[in-house]
């Protein structure tokens, strides 16, 4: 055939094909594989390659629409831009046969304007409902006067097993059973009542992951998951509450700020309800506006039942509200196979609680019942504060297996507090504390005796 | 050396012989990703040498390489990027046909994505070299086609 053979192609086989066409031989199988890893774009024109090979893509299993895809019609007007890329993926529909197991479709950071895209998004998913669709991933912000509402019949398919949404009006039938197979749920900025996401999320007997991002509306919610290990909730402060939710591995509690702060009791703490819920949690993320909302009521020095699986603590802590330093500290205190520490300090314009001038070390920063665990330590946006400096105190002071703890500072800093930290007594002998100011320098632990 | 027939400990190597005589050693966690040498060795015992008739001794000592790292399940993103850097085209390729045939799925997934990876925007010609696929359109049929999914050829540089 003249074609150049490579020195690897030289081989006899015992095969039934001889190289080059071994790869077009094998059964369908393999070139499927490959082919389900080809953006789509380039899935599409294999159907060139040879009569053969004109369906073959047909059947590919995921459909993703995203920059990929794109790349040739981004320059265009906008209008033109969405008009021709929302084609593109009826085109693809139109071709593709059997099952589709994750659609997904990406705006690619552009807002769309026109209107069509409710209708198509609307037809589509009624189009993937009737494919056995499992993963369904719409990755786009309408505006909010289109007032895009999922068709109810996205309600009636069990065969969904991940849900992505960016925006959108979430409105289940007074019909709806829940989604028998769902595993991952995602909302960004959804619409929806507090009722009805209670009920869609009790309603999901193997839910796992849950993820709700800007649904700033609610005030309030009730979890209620007995599957659920991973969770996430980020925006506006909710009163929130879990029921059953003891299998939680992962936690993201990031609120913004909080709004009310109806749970102030004088007795019980937030903090003992909260650790209550969570024996089996392994990496939690807190926001201060989270802290804060746990240091409510009396805080205690340490936790009765400790978070023994906790290796990954994350906390944004607003340093001059001695009430989160607290909460602070006793989280630690209470996590005794924590690994890694990450810290951001911040600084809320409104000026909470003064910091008092001079308070009791011991009172505030008494030692840990056993000596913290953690090997890794990063702390940002200090500025200098004197709670900080005794906050990082406590860490050095009584953290026996330390290797690492970066600090960062945040602007404003005081330019004596390098030389301040490096002063701290340190518990493990091994610490390396890194400073990453402006000129960044690093103090290794053996350096200082 | 008396062998135990029963499952082996993580400490016990097997022996491969390639289809052109060579032989390699590998642990047997490792054999165990293989499924097709898993097999001969549940058919054959792990005292004797499994021949690989499909396999060479240029693609072998790679896989083993790649098995090696997973067993300590040390295989990261960089460690994958790494493995594949200085491979071209149809090495990837006769390493993927390997993969397939010794059923170790694990690499047979990664390089299928590599592979794919490696053919996003090479032209028409190209990709048909590479799956060794003859081209029976006729000109007006495949530029019918090109022009019904013109989407997807935008931005493709072809080959003169």
């Amino acid at each position: 055939m003249g074609r150049k053979q490579t020195k690897s192609t030289r081989r006899k086989l015992t095969g039934a094909c001889t190289e080059p066409d071994r790869i077009s031989c094998l059964p369908g199988h393999i070139i499927d594989r490959i082919l389900s890893h080809l953006p789509i774009k380039e899935a599409v024109r294999t159907s060139v390659l040879s009569s053969k090979w004109m369906n073959k893509w047909y059947t590919i299993p995921n459909l993703v629409f995203d920059r990929k895809c794109i790349s040739a019609i981004a320059s265009e007007d906008p209008l033109v831009f969405e008009s021709k890329y929302l084609k593109i993926v009826d085109h693809v529909l139109l071709l593709h046969t059997g099952p589709i197991n994750m659609f997904k479709f990406s705006d690619c950071g552009r807002d769309f304007i026109s209107e069509s895209v409710v209708t198509d998004i609307a037809r589509w998913i009624r189009h993937l409902i009737g494919r056995s669709i499992k993963e369904l991933v719409l990755e786009v912000v309408i505006e909010e006067r289109y007032k895009f509402k999922l068709p109810r019949c996205l309600f009636s398919c069990q065969s969904l097993q991940r849900i992505k949404l960016y925006s959108g009006w979430l409105k289940p039938p007074t019909t709806f059973k829940g989604f028998r197979n769902l595993k991952i749920l995602e909302l960004y900025h959804i619409t929806i009542t507090q009722n009805a996401l209670e009920n869609l999320i009790s309603s999901c007997p193997i839910l796992e992951h849950l993820t709700l991002i800007g649904l700033d509306d609610l005030t309030e919610i009730k979890i209620h998951a007995p599957n659920l290990k991973i969770l996430g909730i980020l925006g506006e402060f909710v009163d929130f509450s879990f029921e059953n939710t003891f299998q939680l591995t992962e936690l993201s509690l990031l609120f913004h700020s909080q709004r009310n702060q109806s749970r102030l009791s004088g007795c019980s703490s937030n903090l003992l309800k909260f650790s209550a819920h969570l024996p089996h949690i392994q990496h939690l993320d807190i926001s201060s506006g989270f802290l804060k909302y746990l240091a409510a009521g009396v805080v205690p020095v340490m936790l009765p039942t400790p978070c023994i699986n906790l290796r990954f603590l994350f906390m944004c802590i607003r340093f001059n509200d001695m009430n989160e330093v607290l909460a602070a500290l006793c989280l630690l205190r209470s996590s005794p196979n924590l690994q890694k520490l990450e810290i951001i300090a911040e600084h809320g314009k409104q000026t909470i609680l003064p910091t008092p001038d001079s308070y009791c070390w011991e009172e505030i920063f008494s030692g840990p019942a056993v000596p913290i665990s953690v090997r890794h330590v990063n702390i940002e946006g200090i500025s200098g504060i004197k709670f900080e400096l005794d906050f990082i105190r406590f860490l050095l002071m009584y953290s026996s297996v330390l290797e690492k703890m970066i600090v960062k500072p945040g602007l404003n800093v005081r330019p004596e507090l390098m030389t301040e930290l490096i002063r701290f007594k340190r518990a493990s002998g091994q610490a390396e504390v890194i400073y990453n100011g402006e000129d960044s320098v690093n103090y290794g632990g053996e350096d200082f005796p | 050396m008396a062998q135990e027939a029963s499952s082996s400990t993580s400490s016990k190597t097997i022996s491969l012989k390639t289809g052109d005589g060579e032989i390699f050693e590998i642990e047997a966690s490792a054999a165990k990703q293989m499924k097709t040498v898993q097999r001969l060795i549940d058919d054959l015992g792990d005292d004797i040498t499994i021949p690989l008739h499909n396999v060479f001794s240029k693609e072998l000592p790679k896989i083993i390489e790649y098995y090696k790292k997973d067993i300590t399940g040390e295989i990261t993103k960089d460690f994958e990027a790494e493995f594949v850097k200085d491979l071209n085209d149809d090495e990837v390729k006769v390493l993927f046909l390997a993969a397939n045939y010794l059923d170790a799925n694990k690499l047979f997934e990664f390089l299928s994505q590599n592979i794919a990876d490696r053919l996003e925007s090479k032209s028409v010609e190209y990709v048909r070299k590479y799956f060794g696929v003859e081209n029976d359109f006729t000109p007006e049929e495949e530029s019918k086609l090109r022009e019904e999914r013109a989407w997807s050829f935008r931005g493709i540089k072809e080959d003169e």
